[in-house]
């Protein structure tokens, strides 16, 4: 290895990690500070230069192992993320159709629609309940968008009442 | 993986755990007081403990917060009172292995005389 910066040891850590953008910054970020602080404490120690310092601390961090650990940690998260996104969005799509629709399941129109309560509580709990659940907001608010999709399709088209 | 490793990873959580039972510390300060505490039996390649401090803090057990000290923004992590319970059913459950591990010893000791 030649000349060695933290800079490019976190670049190469990025190369292992395929988390979400959020994710993998905080982690980057709590890195970099680990691998500055411990070359800070090498000179102090006679190890010689920043280059080399930098390297032992790479060494002593385990990139490899480590990537490989916390990808397993936080990519079961967001395959717990990803299931709960595609489940949850389509049942209370199909709740809002059986609870706020019209009882024999067909489509009102949307200014009916508008007055039943049953709409709003069911739109509601899509929204607060995937908030409660998911590790990152950001999915329960794609997740809405998704629900509100579907209950447009619902809507809308009428051929589908049946459904 | 010799018995060293396997009792070193199996005790990670116990002993990140302990450190931070009575402050709030960022990752290389527990790396670096695990290493002078243990007189670096504990001492393993210092990004492993990252896995374990956030599977810990997605179980609940720790809390987490950036604090910007001497320029350098650090993420510091603190005992929960559910990482507290878990460090005291941990406290109970080491205990009970090392007496029974050390009477199997004995006996063994015993024996080889």
């Amino acid at each position: 290895m030649g000349k060695v910066t933290v800079d490019q040891v976190i670049a190469d850590i990025s190369l292992h990690l395929h988390l979400s953008k959020e994710d993998e910054s905080d982690v980057l970020e709590e890195i970099r500070t680990h691998l500055e602080d411990a070359a800070a404490d090498r000179p102090a120690q006679g190890e010689g230069d920043e280059q080399a310092a930098v390297l032992v601390a790479a060494e002593q961090f385990g990139v490899e192992e480590a990537c490989a650990e916390l990808q397993e940690v936080h990519a079961s998260w967001e395959a717990n993320d990803v299931i709960l996104g595609i489940v949850l969005p389509v049942l209370f799509a199909i709740i809002l159709r059986w609870l706020a629709f019209a009882p024999d399941g067909s489509a009102l129109d949307w200014p009916l629609l508008l007055v039943r309560p049953g709409f709003y509580f069911v739109a509601i709990l899509a929204l607060v309940i995937p908030i409660v659940c998911f590790y990152r907001r950001r999915f329960a608010l794609v997740g809405w968008g998704v629900f509100w999709l579907l209950t447009v399709i619902f809507v809308l088209f009428p051929s589908i009442k049946q459904w | 993986m010799s018995p060293r490793d396997q009792i070193r990873k199996g005790s990670t959580d116990f002993v990140i755990l302990s450190l931070l039972v009575n402050r709030p510390m960022y990752g290389y300060e527990i790396s670096q007081q695990l290493a002078r505490r243990s007189a670096g039996y504990f001492e393993m390649k210092e990004g492993l403990l990252y896995p374990s401090l956030h599977r810990m803090q997605q179980k609940g057990w720790l809390s987490t917060e950036w604090r910007e000290v001497e320029g350098r923004r650090r993420k510091y992590y603190a005992l929960t009172s559910l990482g507290r319970e878990m460090l005291d059913e941990q406290t109970a459950e080491w205990k009970a292995f090392l007496e029974e591990l050390r009477a199997l010893l004995g006996a063994s000791e015993q024996w080889a005389k």
